[in-house]
């Protein structure tokens, strides 16, 4: 710092603060001393925290979904792979229907007799959250101001067929929480 | 039993007030700093010192005597934000502009004694004070009458110690040039 920044430096430090009047030290160590009188509601009212209750049994809520949604969307993907996935060729039959030659119609038909099940174990589920972003502050009927954030997520299962096949499946999906926003 | 509990309870009078009587110019000075008006730099001052008192007694409090002026400052500061979010939200534009113009022209609500150094030059200097911005008096506040390091600083505003020494400069170097402002002007 050069010498005239060293100058006015100087010259703050030799101002002194003004002191305090006897009467607000009083007021002040008899705040100190009685504190226990101070109800602690009011400075709970005075300064109003984050909901940490609300926030707790919301990610308790989301964590519970959470689980859920994945077993549920593990049993979906595999119900939904076993009916698709099967090990027979011949069981999609070319149908024809009214007529022959070019201008006939043809339909892909799946003969369900042909069709059977096989069983996929699941080896691993994740969810992902892709992104997250704020849409707005709404206060639904008049009451705790709420932030609505959109989240975006991916599932990704990989089942393992009795043959020792991988098949990945991926689903995204988009999930809206509410979010309760801090106000005095 | 009762005279010793009448001694403990002088004891603890006279600590606080021996601390505040030392202590207690420098943090109403930070108080006022941070807010509009005498009253309210008052109100957080006291509010931050019951809470000090209250962990003291509690013994939540963590750290010996030599923390509390970092409690308070960090306190102070809080309580000064609260404060201005909830007067944010009441506010009267009137009120916020004569209140302004009433911190501009000092008078009454000078932060410094007068007794012992021109009363000019320490009038421009106050009035230079009070117009910086907040971020840069913040630093200058609590190094030159708090007595505060550039890391405590750091810690108390959640910056890092460098920002904090630079801010201080920045400040120092605003307040020069206000200065020469005023001479150049002929208020020197």
């Amino acid at each position: 710092m050069d010498s005239e920044l060293q100058k006015i430096e100087t010259e703050l430090e030799r101002m002194s603060p003004g002191s305090i009047p006897e009467g607000m030290i009083r007021r002040m160590e008899e705040a100190m001393e009685g504190w226990q009188e101070i109800p602690v509601q009011d400075e709970i009212e005075k300064v109003v925290p984050f909901p940490q209750g609300e926030e707790s049994d919301r990610v308790e809520t989301r964590s519970g979904w959470s689980l859920w949604a994945a077993a549920a969307s593990v049993a979906l993907l595999g119900g939904v792979a076993a009916m698709v996935l099967t090990s027979d060729p011949t069981s999609r039959e070319v149908v024809d229907r009214g007529g022959s030659g070019a201008g006939g119609s043809t339909a892909t038909m799946i003969n369900p007799e042909a069709v059977h099940t096989i069983e996929l174990a699941p080896k691993t589920a994740k969810r992902t959250i892709l992104d997250a972003s704020d849409r707005d502050v709404i206060i639904p009927n008049g009451s705790r101001p709420m932030r609505l954030m959109r989240i975006d997520l991916v599932d990704r299962v990989v089942f393992l067929s009795p043959d020792g096949e991988e098949v990945h499946l991926e689903v995204p999906s988009v999930n809206y929480q509410l979010i309760p926003v801090p106000t005095d | 039993m009762r005279n010793s509990g009448t001694y403990a309870m002088k004891e603890k009078t006279s600590r606080w007030r021996e601390w505040l009587s030392e202590h207690g110019s420098k943090l109403l000075l930070f108080a006022r700093q941070q807010t509009r008006r005498q009253e309210d730099a008052e109100d957080i001052l006291q509010e931050a010192l019951v809470k000090l008192a209250r962990k003291v007694d509690e013994a939540t409090f963590v750290g010996g005597q030599e923390a509390w002026m970092p409690f308070l400052y960090t306190q102070i500061r809080r309580e000064a934000i609260d404060l201005g979010r909830r007067n944010d939200r009441r506010k009267k534009r009137e009120e916020t502009v004569v209140e302004d113009e009433q911190c501009k022209s000092g008078g009454e609500d000078a932060w410094f004694e007068s007794a012992g150094y021109d009363e000019e030059r320490r009038s421009l200097l106050e009035a230079a004070l009070k117009e910086l911005p907040g971020k840069f008096s913040d630093v200058i506040v609590m190094k030159i009458w708090g007595g505060r390091t550039f890391a405590q600083i750091g810690e108390i505003l959640e910056i890092s110690m460098n920002t904090a020494a630079s801010r201080y400069r920045y400040g120092i170097e605003a307040l020069r040039k206000r200065l020469s402002g005023a001479r150049i002007r002929g208020d020197l």
